[in-house]
């Protein structure tokens, strides 16, 4: 067999072997619960949250707010996250993350989740440094899509 | 009318709706700025609405129809070679222009919610999916008189006939994402995974075009193929296997999941680098060893592309989120592919028309302007997207609230115009040599 042919065939398995290799083909396992919630009762638990814990700060044109550790609840609507939070390093918190109103997604460090009404994803967060978590939307959800991004501030 | 005649005119038929389109698209861009300039804005007979579906067609017809009336081109040239199927090419060019046509009646009409999705943005207007289906079919019946591609096809031609049965994958893989859709969708999430699969597929196909021009233009600078043989053709095979294996992928995961998305991003990632790699590597290596270029300006078409496409393809493996870096990436690959088209262009389909350009500074200027201008165009891209400048935003939207953000976007606008400059300049010059009377017509 020449050079020319052999590195053809290389060339394909290679390919090939690539193609075979990449992740897409096998389903992620996705670290933290899920649960059924309708979008109304989440939006409450939001509030409520909100209610109890507001810094009396905006940031965003949205409510500042400070929860304690534990859990915390953050909505996803056109084209926002909400609230604006302020965690504490160190301090660990199950954030509870929902859509109101179509598929949106969370990319944050630890990965992304995706977001449909009626199903909240539970994620556990112990920020580690002081600074921006910086929460964006990756799934294309209308217009503004590109600017859907939430503020979480991590403090000492 | 004689048979090379006819294909003659078929290919004047492709090349003048591919860069017609380019034509529309710089129109509806000079629109575009019209409808956001004060005073000038009051002038127009649209609202605020027209803003976002001009922004949708100029996509559509800077990037859907360029690139697939170059495939029903191409696939017209190799017919001409090969003596296939005038009358199936025919067809799809009319199928083909009609729907193009269609597509800018609800756009000038102001109709239809626009929707920024992923590879094939949409008005939502029965007109405008209308005008897609045609296109799509009148470039699949160019295609499929073809025939699959053959080991005793020249290496051209192969690499045409492999796009070709890439491009059919991805009709087909739309055509599934429809089927497994559920219905009461929200529009932009409908779109958007209409579109996700597919939408992959195509940049195979636009891989292979790009391939395919290399190759054409290497031949003709320097006398032969830029690899052997049977290294060229598995290339080609190699990204038609993959293209075909979407297929399975699309019905892998559940369609509206995460991991259907993540699914094709990783096959841009895994699946398509390695043969243009080794293909560019061999046009490089060419370059490099033999100074001369026997069909100019095929030398400084393919230094261009493979620097541009180069550059694009680096970035695209160290994108943001939804910033800017993405732009960068995509226009930097696109604008590599089209280098080599526009090479294409001059150096064999319009001779094989009887209307080669004229030599000179005029058409050397256009790949300099084109080339020079994308490469500044998609570094703004990326060091603005680096900063945090959002993609798809224009105006306060933007946020440009630091010296980079504004630097960085202000080389973006730099660039673009030097671009756009060039692409004028190709498409005044083409349309010319086109529209006129020649040989061949008498």
């Amino acid at each position: 067999m020449n050079k020319p042919v052999v590195f053809a065939l290389l060339l394909l398995g290679a390919s090939l072997a690539l193609t075979a290799a990449m992740p897409g083909w096998r389903s992620p396992s996705l670290p933290g619960d899920v649960y059924e919630m309708a979008p109304e009762a989440f939006a409450r638990k939001v509030k409520t949250m909100v209610e109890a814990h507001a810094t009396g700060r905006s940031e965003q044109e949205m409510p500042l707010v400070r929860p304690p550790e534990g859990d915390v609840f953050l909505l996803a609507e056109r084209w926002r996250f909400y609230p604006a939070l302020e965690l504490v390093r160190g301090k660990t918190y199950r954030l509870h993350v929902a859509s109101l109103d179509s598929a949106h997604s969370l990319v944050m460090k630890s990965g992304e989740r995706l977001l449909v009404p009626g199903r909240v994803e539970v994620l556990d967060v112990t920020p580690g440094l002081p600074g921006p978590l910086a929460p964006q939307c990756a799934e294309y959800c209308g217009l503004q899509h590109n600017r859907m991004k939430g503020f979480i501030e991590v403090v000492e | 009318m004689d048979e090379q005649g006819g294909f003659k005119r078929e290919i004047k038929g492709w090349a003048l709706l591919a860069v017609g389109a380019l034509a529309v698209a710089g129109v509806l861009a000079l629109l575009l700025a019209f409808s956001r300039t004060p005073h000038i804005q009051d002038m127009l007979p649209w609202d605020d609405g027209f803003f976002h579906r001009g922004l949708v067609t100029h996509v559509v017809f800077s990037f859907e129809i360029w690139f697939l009336a170059i495939l029903g081109l191409l696939s017209a040239f190799v017919a001409k070679e090969q003596g296939k199927g005038p009358l199936l090419g025919w067809i799809g060019l009319i199928l083909a222009a009609a729907g193009s046509l269609l597509l800018l009646v609800p756009t000038l009409a102001n109709q239809g919610t626009a929707s920024l999705n992923n590879y094939v943005p949409v008005l939502s207007h029965p007109l405008y999916y209308a005008g897609l289906a045609l296109l799509a079919a009148g470039v699949a019946l160019a295609v499929l008189r073809l025939g699959p591609p053959r080991l005793s096809d020249s290496l051209f031609a192969f690499g045409v006939k492999s796009a070709g049965l890439s491009y059919l994958a991805a009709l087909l893989c739309f055509a599934l994402s429809y089927a497994l859709l559920p219905s009461g969708l929200d529009e932009a999430q409908f779109n958007e995974r209409l579109f996700w699969a597919g939408g992959h597929v195509l940049q195979f196909v636009n891989t292979m075009m790009l391939m395919a021009a290399w190759l054409a233009l290497t031949q003709s600078a320097f006398g032969r193929s830029p690899l052997p043989r049977p290294v060229a053709q598995a290339a080609f095979f190699a990204l038609v296997l993959v293209s075909l294996a979407a297929i399975p992928l699309v019905l892998r995961h559940d369609i509206l999941s995460l991991a259907h998305r993540q699914a094709f991003t990783d096959m841009l990632w895994f699946a398509l680098p390695l043969p243009p790699l080794v293909m560019g590597a061999g046009v490089a290596w060419q370059l490099f060893n033999d100074k001369t270029d026997a069909a100019p300006p095929a030398r400084l078409a393919l230094w261009l592309s493979l620097a541009v496409f180069a550059l694009g393809g680096v970035a695209g493996f160290f994108l943001g989120v939804a910033d800017t870096r993405t732009p960068s990436h995509y226009h930097a690959v696109i604008g590599g592919v089209n280098l080599a088209l526009m090479g294409l262009f001059h150096v064999l389909l319009l001779p094989a028309i009887g209307r080669p350009p004229r030599q000179g500074r005029v058409l050397r200027l256009q790949y300099q302007l084109y080339g020079g201008g994308q490469v500044l165009h998609a570094l703004g891209f990326y060091l603005a997207g680096a900063s945090g400048v959002p993609r798809k935003t224009a105006g306060a939207e933007q946020g440009l609230d630091s010296l980079l953000k504004l630097a960085s976007m202000g080389v973006v606008g730099l660039g673009g115009l030097i671009a756009v400059i060039g692409g004028i300049l190709f498409v005044w010059t083409t349309l010319s040599l086109l529209l006129r009377r020649s040989a061949v017509d008498e």
